[in-house]
Parts: C-alpha cells; structure tokens; sequence
C-alpha cells in the first residue's frame, strides 16, 4: 500500500533509490572530488556559455560605446567646423594685413546683415555712426572693392555696391595704367568704360582704383579683364570686368576710412 | 523529447545559471528556472522522467558550485518526482490547482535551500521563508502555470500522447 502509494511499481524502473544513492554517494565524496569534477564541468559544459555570455555582454557595451563615440565624433565635427571658420577668418585677416601697406587708412571690420537687393544693388552692413562710419566711405570684403557707404544710421549703414548702377568707379589697368570707369548695366560682370579703342589692355589685366574722384582710395582692387568687344569698337572699347568680390558670397567687411594722402586729386569729375 | 530538444533545456538551464548566478540574496526576488525546468517535466513527462531529469538538471545547475552539487541532484530529484506523483495522484487541470501544486513544490525546495544560504540565523530564515515563498516560489509557479498554458495550447495532440501513454503505465 504505501509503496503504490509513493512511488513504487511493478511496471516502472526504480529512479528514486538511484537518484538517492548518486546523490549521497556525491556528497560523501571529499571536497577535493567534488571540486575536481565540478572544475572540469565548468570547463566543459560552462566555458562555452560564459564566452557566450560575455559576448552578450559586451555586445550590449557596443550601443553604449556607438552613442558615447557618436556624440564625441559629432562634438569633433563641431571643433572641426570652427577651426575652419577660423581658419578662413585667418586668411581674411593675413590677406587685409597684407593689403594694408597700399594705403594709410583704418579699416572697421563688420558683417553683411541683409543680403544684396538685385534691383537696387545694395546691402546692409552691420556697422554705423557708433563705429564711425561715415556716407561715401569705401567698403571692401578680403576679395577687393565692393561699394560706397551711402546712407548710415546709428548701429547700420547702407552700402551701394559695384552692381548698382548709380556707382562708377575711376580705375585703370594695373599693367598699362589705361583709366577708365567701371560701371554695371547687366549681370553679374561689370564693365570698364571710356577706354579709348587704341588702349593697352588685355583679358587679365588686373583693374584697381585709381584714386581719382576724391572716395576711392588707390590700389584696391577690382577685378580683372575677363572680355574685350574687339568687334563693334567705335571711340572706345567695351570692356567686361569679372569683379574680384563674389556678389553672392558677402560676409565679412571692412569700411575704410582712408588717410588723406590715399586720396588723389579729383582730376575730372568723372566719378563720384 | 528527442535529443536536440534536451540539449537545448538543459543548455538553457545552464545558460540562466550563467546569466543570472544564483542569489545570494536570500530576501530577492529571483524566478527559479531551472526548479520550474524540473516541476514542468514531472507535470508533463511523470514521475519517472521527472525523477530522472530532476537529478541531472540538478546536478548540471550545482555543477559550479562543489558544496551544492550532490544537494542538489536529491533535491531535483525528489522535485521532478513528488511533481510527476501529484499530477498522476491530482487533478491538475484547473489553473489554480496546478499554481497550488507548483507554489507549494517549489516552496518546499526553497525551504530546505534556506538554510544553506543563509545559516543558522532564525531573523533570516523568516524573511527568506516570506521572499522565498511570495517572491520565487510564487513568480516560478505563475511562469510555470502560463507556459503549461501556452504549452497545452500549442501541443494539444502531444498531451492526449502524454496522457494515453501515463495511462497506460497503470496509473490512470
């Protein structure tokens, strides 16, 4: 009855006094046995499954180091960025200090605020009366000449650029010293006019001011001559101009104020 | 159970064993898988194969552990066994009784563990009886009842095999 009753039958193989046994035959052994054949069930049957789990594991590490090695190469795209930046400003500044020897002036450094209106050929630069700005000063990027101040309020003045078509420039070849007066009708390019036909100029040619007309100092450049009309020539050529300033490009000025002696005789009243 | 699907249980018991090594805390939570291993085979192979996988599972989960190994064959053992036994002696068809019969397996195991985990110290066997008996015991047995659930569920016609084939063992 009892052994029905537990476990016991006929039918079925007797586990239980097995299990029993091994099991106090396990536990009589000596702890030497037992840790000899537990050390090599952990190097057998274990091992492969810790490798497994330290690969899990690490695996895990990887999304953290991703996101750690995301922000850092983010962070170093950030630092890149600003040494470029300050790598162009570097060049801006060698560039205007290389520039400087050609007149005596002082320049004010300050930024395009508004973008260059295609219809009227101006923009606004972020330097006014506070910073001495002044009407008629010539105002220059790092590339070459781009305008006037024409009108000037406290923190702000108004620049009309080499693409207005009220501005004219007295300039000549600086190969030949063939003077003209550089003006804009159309497009992107300016032209250099009242070059009589038999001048010596040639495309490239560098065109810089001349001096004349009492705004521009001598010497700041241009452009160069990027198309002779050598067709319909009648008195005088028409002259195309590439500017030395990108249009389209406008970001840090200079407003110069330039000495007196930079400033040559107004000798015909041709420019402004 | 062909082979293959042994060697994946008892790699999976050797894997949590690995994964989430036993616990000193005696008042944390812990699900004891390789214990509800040993019960679901009972429950559903009998007394014979749970008596038989209980001892090896026990053996293989202790394995790292010297003080533990033979304790915890004869106490797989005896585990697979008294579960292989309830469920031909029970009715284990409802959900709650199967939890009962579980719980209260798995509780006594814990039971006779408290002490070889936390000695001789009456204020812990207290706390441990109480983590152990709401906490491990009872989370084991509720993963135990869902996937006998699920199992039921999914092996309809595997079950009726294991029932025709216990009744035909005599005890049915």
């Amino acid at each position: 009855m009892w052994r029905r009753l537990l476990w016991w039958s006929s039918n079925r193989p007797a586990v239980i006094p097995w299990a029993v046994f091994f099991s106090i035959l396990l536990l009589v052994l000596g702890n030497g046995v037992r840790s000899a054949l537990s050390g090599a069930l952990v190097r057998t049957v274990y091992a492969p499954f810790y490798a497994l789990h330290y690969r899990i594991a690490a695996g895990a590490d990887v999304f953290e180091d991703n996101r750690r090695l995301a922000e850092e190469v983010a962070n170093l795209q950030i630092e890149i960025q600003r040494l470029r930046e300050e790598k162009r400003e570097n060049a801006r500044l060698r560039r205007l200090l290389e520039f400087a020897p050609s007149w005596r002036g002082r320049a004010i450094a300050t930024e395009v605020v508004g973008p260059l209106s295609p219809g009227s050929g101006t923009v606004w630069i972020g330097a006014g009366r506070t910073r001495l700005v002044e009407v008629n000063l010539p105002v220059m990027t790092e590339d070459g000449l781009l305008g006037r101040v024409s009108e000037v309020d406290s923190y702000i003045a108004r620049v009309r650029t080499l693409w207005d078509p009220l501005l004219r420039v007295a300039a000549y070849d600086q190969r030949s010293r063939v003077s003209g007066v550089i003006e804009w009708s159309k497009g992107p390019d300016l032209r250099l006019n009242y070059v009589v036909a038999s001048a010596d100029v040639q495309v490239g040619d560098t065109v810089i001011s001349s001096g004349w007309g009492g705004v521009f100092p001598k010497g700041l450049l241009i452009g160069t001559i990027a198309a002779i009309d050598t067709i319909n020539v009648g008195e005088f050529l028409n002259v195309t101009v590439g500017p030395a300033v990108r249009p389209d490009k406008l970001e840090a000025v200079f407003v110069v104020r330039p000495s007196p002696e930079d400033l040559e005789p107004d000798v015909g009243g041709l420019v402004p | 159970m062909s082979i293959l699907r042994w060697v994946a249980l008892l790699s999976s018991v050797v894997f949590y064993r690995v994964w989430f090594p036993e616990t000193p805390p005696p008042l944390g939570l812990r699900l004891d898988y390789e214990l509800l291993v040993i019960a679901l085979i009972g429950l559903y192979r009998g007394v014979t194969v749970g008596a038989l996988a209980g001892w090896g599972i026990g053996f293989l989960a202790h394995a790292a552990d010297p003080d533990m190994m033979g304790w915890g064959s004869l106490l797989g053992a005896i585990l697979g066994w008294a579960v292989g036994l309830l469920k031909e002696r029970l009715f284990l068809e409802y959900v709650l009784s199967r939890w009962l019969v579980l719980w209260g397996v798995l509780l006594a195991v814990k039971l006779v563990y408290i002490p070889f985990a936390v000695g001789l110290d009456p204020g812990m066997w207290i706390g441990s009886v109480f983590s152990a008996g709401l906490g491990s015991a009872g989370l084991s047995a509720t993963a135990g009842v869902v996937i006998s659930i699920l199992w039921d569920r999914a092996r309809p016609r595997a079950r009726a095999v294991v029932d025709a084939a216990a009744a035909d063992d005599g005890w049915l």
